[in-house]
């Protein structure tokens, strides 16, 4: 017996043809840390496919960097408004007032359908080891940037966008350390996992929420050539470097492109982990 | 790695500093009257708490089993207040000069559970986030690279154990601090016994013990949760704190454990 494919059920159950939540359907999405790298390509990839009327908003901690995402995410599609904002998520106040901004902006109850990319973030000091991160500080604002703020930021995205009645996504954007011991990336491995689990628990708690952690591959951007220069580990510089001398890094905007195809198809299991290599 | 092959004393030999956060009740109380059975002559323990109380009856426990061999140390602390950690270092620390152990020892025991009355999705204000993760993360990272600094060098064994828990690995309603934390404690550890392989480093699940930390969750206001427990314990599964100490020190007397292994009481995980 043909056991029929999730694609078909769906199709199924959804008539002629299920609906996605980008096709025809306004979308609110934020993307954080949306300046360069890997947060630019969502957020130009997602301009690709967004339907007309919708709203794309990046934050990111570099003004100049930000306008130039706005620039090529608005080539795309002159169809849909993107609002860049600036704001530093290693610093509390900057969730609140990131909504707080946008009330002022946007209403939710002008669209269909909710997503928020969670994709600031940073790899910590990579030259020291384990036992040298002494600084709590230090470590205190490593945390709030890549954990505290991504869950925050989640809570009151879905409070903001409560009113509206909307279907909502929430990507965490994961990688291999969230389960891989890495030298040299004790905070990064740590920050990581702890991601990952909140958003797993999430997805246990809130059943109506599509909920996915996306492994985008190693990228070829400045984080990696970061690590590549001042990992105080020579073999983890040296697996950088023969990844991207092998072409085994990944173009960002590659990676996005398939993001926004697993939303497209939203097929993916709430609080599943997907990686960019699967097929 | 058998100590034996690296010419090295047992892991419990004598001159011993084992420090135990969170030894005011429950498991680190457990945790701490029996590592004291074990320690030898010229040993040190010392004990971290918020409550000055609960540290001196667990002191007057480990006493009763080991009159007058081991020292003994109480340092009332809290684990959120990062500005303390100078003073809160120095005096777990004082008098560990050059020479003064062969062992080091710490256990990582201290823990907090956070608002369980939040779900993940209702955690709106950074700040309390912030501190949850100070306790429970950052000041166990902080501790231990005070507690390599000051036993740096290869003439004292050293040894790191993580109590991380079951939801470290399987998420839980209502754990959303509790489970993030201590996943991220145990891929810490992990990276740190790749980066140090002279170091003996441990995550051990202690499973379900009666302790005032589960009575906590069981009134979370989850019947999933409830229904969980309520399982467990028809099962014979909520294990009293000194079963599951026991079986620590036992993984650690054997010493055959991968270090950076997260291992648990039930022998479920050996990731």
């Amino acid at each position: 017996m043909d056991v029929p494919t999730l694609s078909a059920v769906k199709m199924a159950e959804g008539g002629e043809g299920w609906t996605h939540p980008f096709s025809k359907r306004k979308s609110l999405c934020v993307v954080t840390g949306g300046s360069r790298g890997f947060g630019r390509s969502v957020a130009v990839a997602l301009a690709e496919e967004v339907a007309r009327g919708s709203h794309i908003v990046v934050l990111g901690r570099n003004s100049e960097s930000l306008r130039d995402t706005e620039k090529l995410s608005k080539a795309m599609s002159p169809h849909i408004q993107i609002t860049t904002l600036f704001g530093d998520l290693s610093k509390c106040s900057v969730t609140g007032s990131i909504f707080a901004c946008l009330r002022f902006q946007v209403d939710p109850t002008d669209y269909d359908h909710a997503l928020l990319v969670n994709n600031a973030g940073s790899v910590g000091n990579v030259s020291r080891r384990t036992w040298e991160h002494g600084d709590p500080q230090e470590l205190d604002s490593y945390f709030n940037l890549n954990v505290a703020s991504a869950v925050s930021l989640t809570a009151k995205f879905l409070e903001f966008v409560r009113p509206g009645n909307l279907t909502c996504t929430i990507v965490n954007v994961t990688c291999d350390e969230a389960h891989r011991p890495m030298k040299c990336h004790s905070l990064y491995c740590a920050g990581k996992a702890a991601r990952e689990m909140m958003f797993r628990v999430m997805a246990q708690e809130e059943p109506h929420l599509r909920i996915l952690s996306y492994n985008p591959g190693p990228l070829e951007t400045e984080l990696k050539t970061t690590v590549m220069v001042e990992a105080a580990d020579a073999e983890v510089r040296e697996e950088i470097r023969r990844l991207r001398d092998d072409n085994q890094l990944i173009d960002p905007d590659v990676s996005a492109r398939k993001l926004v195809q697993l939303l497209k198809e939203d097929l993916f299991k709430s609080g599943e982990i997907v990686n960019f290599h699967e097929s | 790695m058998a100590s034996a092959g690296l010419g090295l004393s047992a892991v419990f030999g004598p001159a011993t500093f084992c420090a135990v956060t969170g030894g005011s009740r429950g498991l680190g109380r457990s945790i701490a009257v029996l590592l004291a059975e074990r320690l030898g002559e010229g040993s040190r323990l010392v004990l971290t708490g918020r409550s000055l109380q609960g540290l001196q009856e667990t002191k007057r426990q480990v006493e009763e089993k080991c009159p007058n061999q081991l020292e003994v140390k109480l340092v009332t602390a809290d684990m959120g207040d990062s500005t303390a950690y100078p003073a809160l270092f120095y005096d777990i620390f004082a008098d560990t000069g050059p020479g003064a152990f062969q062992n080091a020892l710490i256990i990582h025991n201290a823990a907090s559970l956070g608002d369980m009355g939040k779900k993940a999705a209702e955690h709106f204000d950074p700040e309390i986030l912030n501190k949850y993760y100070a306790t429970n993360l950052t000041s166990v990272i902080a501790l231990t690279a005070k507690f390599m600094e000051v036993f740096s060098g290869s003439n004292v064994r050293r040894t790191v154990v993580n109590i991380s828990s079951a939801v470290a690995v399987e998420p839980l309603r209502h754990h959303a601090l509790y489970s993030s934390g201590k996943a991220a404690r145990n891929m810490f550890f992990k990276v740190m016994a790749e980066e140090e392989p002279d170091v003996r480093v441990l995550s051990y699940s202690p499973g379900p013990m009666a302790t005032d930390m589960l009575q906590t969750v069981r009134s979370c206001g989850d019947k999933k949760v409830e229904d969980r427990f309520n399982a467990m314990e028809s099962k014979g599964l909520i294990l009293s704190p000194d079963a599951s100490a026991k079986h620590m020190c036992t993984l650690l007397e054997e010493d055959k454990f991968k270090s950076g292994a997260f291992l648990d009481v039930f022998g479920r995980f050996s990731l």
